[in-house]
């Protein structure tokens, strides 16, 4: 069994079948013209039919060697930094939270200080002068 | 005729005109290097400033923004998996692929030269074959533009290397996403969740910036080498040798026919030209395999795909007053800003104009070409830059970008999400180029199938008997049933022996 | 010593009133003007013209900000949560009395203040250059066998021009087959390519085409003739009276001081007396209309009963 193989088939085999079942709901269409409803259920059976054929041939077949194991945690930080930084958009000092977000995920990822510190305050130099000044975003 | 075209080449060999047309070159050479800021974005934002000076000027700077952008796309589609703009997404299969060979000046000179040969081979066309193309483009109603679309989901299988199975799979997530928004015939709305922010739909540039920026880049922080790699810079040659260069040229030339082609179809434009480009550079290839793993002529072909639209676009354009893509659809508002009308008339009445238009196109052709083979070894030390600041100029960069297109925070949150899959997508080895396919087409398949239908009242097979449709459905089935077929013989040769290839 | 004094007590002075004036002079910052197109079409070059018009009146800058979204209800709905200081203005469209009808945002001309209206643009039925159909009677007549064998493009169910189309369906009895597209530029390149039959759009987007030879207007849908189609009839004059136009204005949240609304419909005011202004609109198509503030807020609320009243009736979104 690839597993996975079977666990990319299953998942899309559940996100098939609910498009199919929540394309039901849609308009259907009227006298021969496909409606709104029509292509989700299609995109639903092409996606289940895929996954289905996946699946099976990943419990059929055996395993090949090397799946990779990478490092789960350090992305979960960095997602939970990202997730922080985009959550507080709007709430002013925008280039500061940029130049904290950058300096912190710096710090994690092993740079040290100097050149964390450094690079953060060139780029939001840079995103100041390019979208600020240059294109007038206001970024908050 | 030679009166006009001297007279146009007058116009532009003017000090003032070509210094416009160097700033819009240099601008457009950032707006597309930087990933989140693109040449329609450019061109919209420049376009109230040439209210102020002559025609010939404002005109010089706007096409200079959109010939310089759409080569410097590339640039970091080939050193950081990022496309630039839409239109350089097919770059990044074989660009990337050889900076992590070591060959990123190669890649780079490439992508110059090629963007520069795909650029003028489609500016030959507008100045000699303009009505013929333009009147190719209007034949196309709803079931051509289907047929069109059906024809570029076919090439996901192609797309997907060997993960064929798992390429359809995202291939059709990527439909399944283009869904969201209000149903574009009969503006119901679709897995909206009653947010008005979906009711347009995915915006697409945020998501392409997720996929492939930050999806990358969580990727590269999931593998600890990649963090305590050695920054060692390789850029190699960077023009192509002389052996080399002679089998790229055919490959240029003829993405560069799709491309213009392609550009000329309204509503199409470089992204789909360059994977049709792409494709068809590997079905004609000896060495398939090598295809979005590093092969120069799968990069030619792309380069000069993307690059042949603008001058496909441009023909639309002038010929027909109708815009050939985004841009053009801008250029035109500017244009009539001038006082100048495109379209048949201005052909008729304004020759000089037009050809003014071609010679300010060459030019602002070969500038770009000479700022990108100059550039190249400077750009690709941007590689030696530790890991981690890289990253981080990404993440921001992409942030800023997705907010800056419509000033919605919505876009943003959909980059990360998108970066999230892309993640998720690359530890799984799903590949990620059919689902932007499927995102891009998705919508161009739908609307003009049902458009189709009413036009023939519900009857499908009236589809099938107009000759382009036919001629876009039969290539369409046979990229979809190739690997089928290869696979099949391929793996009946293997029960028989051992395969004399790898 | 008493002259350091009485300085330090002036400044005092300064300072208290400074702080306790309720409201200091406007505008004293820049001006935010929400659109809510993407740049580069018309709405975004009007918000943007008239903006560098009327900053030298206001004396700050305009900044103009593309929203653009759902019709134009993402910027709407954003311009009206903003604090009413007069700071944060946008750009109003016939739209903003619509979009609410449609179910995409609950905002409308009441929930917001009106500062002015500077243009109003009437729909044009055009067909292909080379098509049967000479009048608009003609192409009526046709339209009338009940057949659906005429073909019209539009430019989105919802959308002002297709709304035109359900009310000649209405006014002339003829019934048409409704072929949708994502805009006016897509909907005119079908009937120039000869895919579709006819379709309506703004006078100012048929009128390129229609002086390059493309396409034939076969009538304005309004009282008067349009000053840059002038040979093409009215539907008014044809016995017809249908359409209802587009037009251009400006808005603020709900509440801003009188005062700042009349500072702001001034600048406007003068801006549209310029010479560019009568340029861009003679480029564009537009025809230039000022309605004050009184005169805009009756017109919009008027449009907004009109569509509340009549899209529920005409427009069945979810079918064809």
């Amino acid at each position: 069994m690839v597993r996975e193989d079977v666990a990319t088939g299953g998942a899309f085999l559940v996100l098939g079948a609910g498009l199919l079942a929540s394309g039901t709901l849609l308009p259907a269409g009227v006298g021969g013209l496909p409606g709104a409803g029509f292509f989700p259920q299609a995109i639903g059976v092409l996606m289940a039919a895929l996954a289905a054929s996946l699946a099976i041939r990943g419990i059929r077949h055996s395993p090949t060697a090397g799946t990779n194991s990478g490092d789960l945690r350090s992305v979960a930080v960095i997602a939970a930094l990202l997730f922080a930084y985009l959550a507080l958009w709007g709430t002013g000092f925008f280039l500061v939270r940029t130049a904290v977000f950058v300096l912190l995920a710096l710090r994690f990822l092993g740079q040290r200080w100097l050149p964390s510190l450094a690079f953060s305050a060139a780029l939001v130099a840079f995103v100041h002068i390019a979208f600020d000044v240059g294109l007038n975003v206001s970024l908050q | 005729m030679t009166a006009e075209l001297l007279a146009g080449l007058a116009a532009v060999l003017d000090w003032q005109v070509l210094a416009f047309l160097a700033a819009g070159v240099s601008l457009g050479a950032v707006f597309g290097a930087l990933p989140g800021l693109t040449a329609t974005m450019g061109v919209a934002v420049l376009t109230p400033l040439t209210f102020w000076v002559s025609p010939e000027q404002g005109l010089a700077m706007l096409l200079g923004i959109y010939c310089g952008a759409i080569p410097a796309g590339g640039i970091p589609a080939i050193l950081i998996n990022v496309p630039g703009t839409p239109a350089s997404i097919a770059t990044s299969w074989d660009g990337y692929a050889l900076t992590r060979k070591g060959k990123a000046g190669l890649a780079l000179g490439i992508n110059a030269l090629a963007s520069a040969a795909g650029q003028l081979t489609s500016i030959a066309f507008l100045a000699f074959l303009a009505f013929p193309i333009a009147s190719f483009a209007l034949r196309f109603g709803p079931a051509e533009y289907f047929g069109l679309a059906l024809l570029g989901i076919s090439l996901m299988a192609g797309v997907s290397g060997d993960r064929v199975l798992q390429g359809m799979l995202a291939g059709s997530l990527g439909l399944a996403l283009a869904l969201v928004g209000l149903d574009p015939m009969t503006a119901y709305p679709r897995y909206t969740f009653g947010l008005s922010e979906f009711l347009d739909g995915i915006s697409f540039v945020p998501v392409m910036i997720g996929l492939f920026g930050l999806g990358e880049v969580l990727s590269q922080v999931s593998d600890r080498r990649a963090r305590a790699r050695a920054t060692k810079i390789e850029i190699g040659r960077v023009v192509p040798k002389a052996r080399d260069a002679r089998s790229l040229v055919g490959s240029a030339l003829s993405g560069a026919g799709v491309g213009t082609m392609v550009g000329a179809i309204p509503a199409a434009g470089g992204d789909i030209g360059s994977v049709i480009a792409w494709e068809q550079a590997r079905r004609t290839a000896k060495d398939k395999g090598q295809f979005g793993k590093g092969s120069l002529r799968g990069l030619a072909a792309s380069c000069s795909a993307c690059n042949a639209a603008i001058g496909g676009a441009m023909t639309t354009m002038l010929t027909l007053g109708i815009p050939g893509d985004a841009v053009s659809a801008i250029l035109i508002g500017a244009l009539l800003i001038h006082g100048i009308q495109p379209g048949p008339l201005l052909f008729a009445n304004n020759q000089a104009f037009v050809f003014s238009i071609v010679f300010l196109l060459v030019f602002a052709c070969l500038m770009i070409m000479v700022v990108g083979l100059l550039g190249a070894r400077p750009l690709a030390k941007v590689l030696s830059v530790p890991p981690p600041l890289l990253w981080a100029g990404i993440i921001v960069f992409g942030t800023v970008g997705s907010y800056a297109l419509n000033n919605a925070v919505a876009d943003v949150w959909a980059m990360y999400a998108a970066g999230l899959l892309g993640f998720v997508f690359r530890r799984a080895r799903i590949p990620l180029g059919p689902l932007v396919l499927g995102l891009i087409l998705g919508p161009m398949m739908e609307s003009n199938l049902r458009r189709a239908l009413i036009l023939s009242g519900g009857d499908w097979l009236a589809l099938v008997a107009r000759p382009i449709v036919a001629v876009f459905l039969a290539a369409a089935v046979l990229s979809i049933a190739w690997p089928w077929i290869r696979s099949r013989r391929s793996a009946s040769r293997s029960n028989l022996g051992p395969p004399s290839s790898a | 010593m008493r002259a350091g004094r009485s300085i330090g007590i002036l400044s005092a002075g300064i300072l208290l009133a400074a702080c306790s004036a309720p409201q200091g002079p406007y505008p004293a910052r820049e001006i935010k003007l929400i659109v809510q197109a993407a740049p580069g079409g018309t709405s975004d070059t009007v918000s943007r013209v008239m903006a560098s018009l009327a900053e030298s009146r206001l004396g700050v800058p305009i900044v103009c900000e593309n929203r653009p979204g759902a019709s134009g209800a993402l910027a709407f709905s954003f311009v009206a949560r903003r604090s009413p200081d007069g700071y944060t203005i946008g750009h109003a469209p016939v739209e903003i009395a619509i979009v609410r009808s449609l179910g995409y945002a609950d905002v409308g001309p009441s929930d917001v203040s009106l500062i002015c209206l500077v243009s109003k643009t009437a729909p044009a039925l055009v067909v292909n250059a080379d098509a049967r159909w000479a009048t608009f009677e003609d192409f009526i007549t046709e339209a009338k066998g009940g057949s659906g064998a005429v073909v019209m493009a539009n430019s989105g169910i919802g959308s002002i021009w297709h709304f035109n189309i359900l009310l000649m369906e209405q006014g002339t009895r003829a019934r048409f087959t409704h072929l949708p597209y994502g805009g006016s530029t897509p909907a005119l390149v079908s009937v120039i390519g000869g895919h579709s039959d006819g379709a309506v759009a703004g006078v100012g987007e048929v009128v390129s085409h229609v002086q390059s030879g493309t396409l034939r207007a076969l009538a304005v849908f309004d009282a008067e003739r349009s000053s840059v189609l002038p040979d093409v009839p009215t539907t008014h004059e044809l016995g017809y009276p249908i359409g209802t136009p587009a037009w251009s204005g400006f808005f603020g949240p709900a509440g801003i001081d009188e005062e700042r609304v009349s500072q702001l419909a001034d600048a406007f005011e003068m801006a549209f007396g310029s010479p560019e202004w009568a340029k861009l609109c003679r480029e564009r198509g537009m025809q230039p209309l000022f309605l004050g503030r009184e005169d805009f807020e009756s017109f919009a609320l008027q449009q907004q009963q009109f569509f509340e009243e009549q899209i529920p009736r005409l427009v069945r979104l979810g079918a064809p």
